[in-house]
């Protein structure tokens, strides 16, 4: 509640959470809002490539598509994609930085070393080539995705147990008869929450960028889905003269995207435990 | 009085490491100490900052794994069991606020010792908590706050609470009125002197404030890079301290009636990495003799509980 207040009081944090919740609120209630929700599978050939108008607000697309229910029909997939692989990559990331920040040993050299040699991993060239190996679709971009984030979680929690670690209130618990998994579990991590949560948000971001440059690589949604990358991609032939049919796809991703960047950096001002308050 | 905690012949060895590679020898923190603290009693450890003080009590509390020598604790030997079967000891540390959880509520945290030592029932540590911040002084209310929403003297408060909420028989305090100005440094030491008879409490208090350490000790250790130089009763120690760097340390210590002060130590202890030979004080020592480099004084008994190690005691008195 007091993180909420916080972002509230700094204005580029409030128009990014403003972003994020109208995205949300977009794919949750998506065909309701669409003004041709069955234009996402359906083509009309007579009225393609049709500039912006009261009909068409965004136009229609080259098989005749109205462009703004296809961007609203899109926002569901976008956020989906990037929930499933923050969530994913938070699955594999977080356990191995705790692990490897709690004890300094072999274990530890060995896990940040794997972390290392992920974090080297281009993650274009791998969601290619597990396109090609797997069937080539969002599921294999999904999984490229999340192969290739949980070396920032895994970093960030590293760091976060490495300096907790050392805190006296640590060393206090451990005086007090405190085991491992207590520590670990409900004080290393809930304080190092924050760095997570920070981190996860501009994972969001992240990752929508980067499941729209392989829709338009054609190794992530494959049509007709209502994909924004992809449809910038398909439009590609269509320019200069449909302007209107890359431009809104194109705009939604980049609102998406500052929306959950500027989230990210204000939710890393408002988590400083140091500025919580408790209701009096 | 019988003895409650005690060691013996207790060396302590830091930041050793085996690696596959290489050996990375450690620095003896403590080096052959022996105490015995009484059941009852407030025993004091001073020294200057790095002499091992609280190397030292980290280790009797079990944190610390000791390298060589024997811990006893009620007449058991304890030796190189860790945290278990040490739970009659606990540790109060030197930045109580620090040493608290900042994301949880200081009833909570307290809650959370009693949870760990097998108190079950909510309702039952609910009111042990009450009772306990009623005892130290401070408004229940206060398990409602954060830590940072404390001040100084109340986190001390919460720092003792959650210690003796556990029911330990020897607490360590580490440095309890450091950082705390005169009015409340007199009401933590009131209050510690309240909860020794309450709950019927041994202290060992660790210090480099001799003021605090003459008035609220019985007996008293001074420590000098990792060793005991000189150990006796408070009264006979601050009266007639035997020991060179004991004097000199007295001696040092800033005084409010104008008085003039002695001569300040010349020189910073040296480093656990290059321990001089013989004496370990003797580069700082005014009394120092050739022997005093190649010979380590044995502790030699100065009068009734009273030891000192040095060999010139009989001179410097």
């Amino acid at each position: 509640m007091t993180a909420l207040r916080h972002i509230f009081r700094d204005p580029v944090a409030a128009l990014g959470l403003l972003i994020v919740l109208a995205a949300v609120v977009i794919a949750i209630f998506a065909p309701w809002l669409a003004p041709y929700p069955d234009d996402a599978f359906e083509s009309h050939l007579l009225q393609r490539l049709r500039p912006p108008s009261a009909e068409f607000p965004f136009g229609t697309d080259n098989l005749g598509r109205d462009i703004l229910s296809r961007v609203i029909l899109g926002t569901r997939s976008a956020i989906t994609v990037a929930l499933s692989v923050v969530l994913a990559a938070m699955a594999i990331g977080v356990p191995i930085g705790l692990a490897a920040g709690w004890r300094e040993g072999w274990l530890s050299e060995v896990l940040m070393r794997v972390t290392d040699v992920f974090l080297a991993v281009p993650q274009l060239i791998l969601a290619l080539a597990l396109g090609q190996l797997i069937a080539p679709g969002i599921g294999a971009a999904m999984v490229a995705l999340s192969l290739t984030y949980w070396p920032f979680f895994a970093r960030t929690v590293f760091a976060e147990t490495r300096r907790l670690r050392g805190a006296l209130f640590v060393d206090a618990l451990a005086g007090i008869g405190a085991g491992p998994a207590r520590i670990l579990f409900l004080h290393v991590l809930p304080n190092a929450a924050p760095a997570i949560l920070v981190r996860a948000t501009i994972g969001m971001g992240f990752t929508i960028l980067t499941a729209a440059i392989l829709g338009f690589l054609g190794v992530g949604a494959a049509p007709p889905s209502p994909d924004w990358g992809l449809a910038v991609s398909e439009a590609r032939q269509h320019l200069p003269e449909a302007w209107w049919f890359p431009t809104f796809p194109g705009l939604a991703i980049l609102l998406l995207v500052l929306g959950f960047n500027l989230l990210g950096d204000g939710l890393r001002d408002a988590a400083d435990p140091r500025l919580r308050r408790s209701r009096r | 009085m019988p003895e409650i905690i005690g060691a013996e012949a207790l060396s302590v060895e830091l930041g050793a490491k085996r690696g596959l590679l290489k050996n990375r020898p450690g620095v003896t923190a403590v080096d052959g100490v022996s105490i015995s603290v009484n059941e009852g009693e407030t025993f004091g450890i001073v020294g200057e900052s790095g002499c091992g003080k609280t190397t030292l009590a980290r280790t009797l509390l079990g944190l610390q794994r000791e390298s060589a020598g024997r811990i006893t604790l009620q007449g058991a030997d304890v030796s190189r069991s860790g945290r278990v079967g040490r739970e009659a000891v606990q540790y109060v540390h030197q930045d109580p606020g620090a040493a608290l959880d900042p994301w949880w509520r200081v009833g909570a945290t307290l809650a959370e010792g009693l949870k760990i030592h097998g108190v079950a029932d909510s309702a039952e540590r609910q009111a042990r908590i009450r009772d306990m911040l009623a005892a130290v002084g401070l408004d229940p209310a206060l398990a409602e706050r954060y830590p940072h929403e404390l001040s100084g003297g109340q986190q001390r408060r919460v720092g003792l609470a959650r210690i003796l909420l556990l029911r330990p028989r020897v607490v360590i305090l580490d440095e309890p009125t450091a950082g705390l100005d005169l009015s409340v440094q007199a009401a933590v030491l009131r209050l510690l002197r309240d909860m020794r008879e309450k709950f019927g409490l041994t202290y060992l208090f660790i210090s480099h404030d001799l003021s605090v350490v003459r008035r609220v000790c019985d007996r008293v250790a001074v420590m000098y890079l990792g060793r005991v130089v000189e150990e006796g009763s408070a009264a006979e120690l601050f009266a007639a301290p035997r020991h060179p760097y004991t004097r000199a340390l007295l001696a040092a210590a800033p005084r409010l009636d104008g008085a003039e002060t002695g001569p300040a130590l010349p020189g910073d202890p040296p480093s656990l990495r290059a321990v001089p030979s013989g004496c370990r004080f003797h580069p700082r020592c005014g009394l120092a003799t050739p022997e005093c480099a190649t010979r380590d004084p044995v502790p030699e008994t100065a009068g009734p509980g009273h030891s000192v190690a040095c060999h010139r005691w009989r001179d410097a008195a």
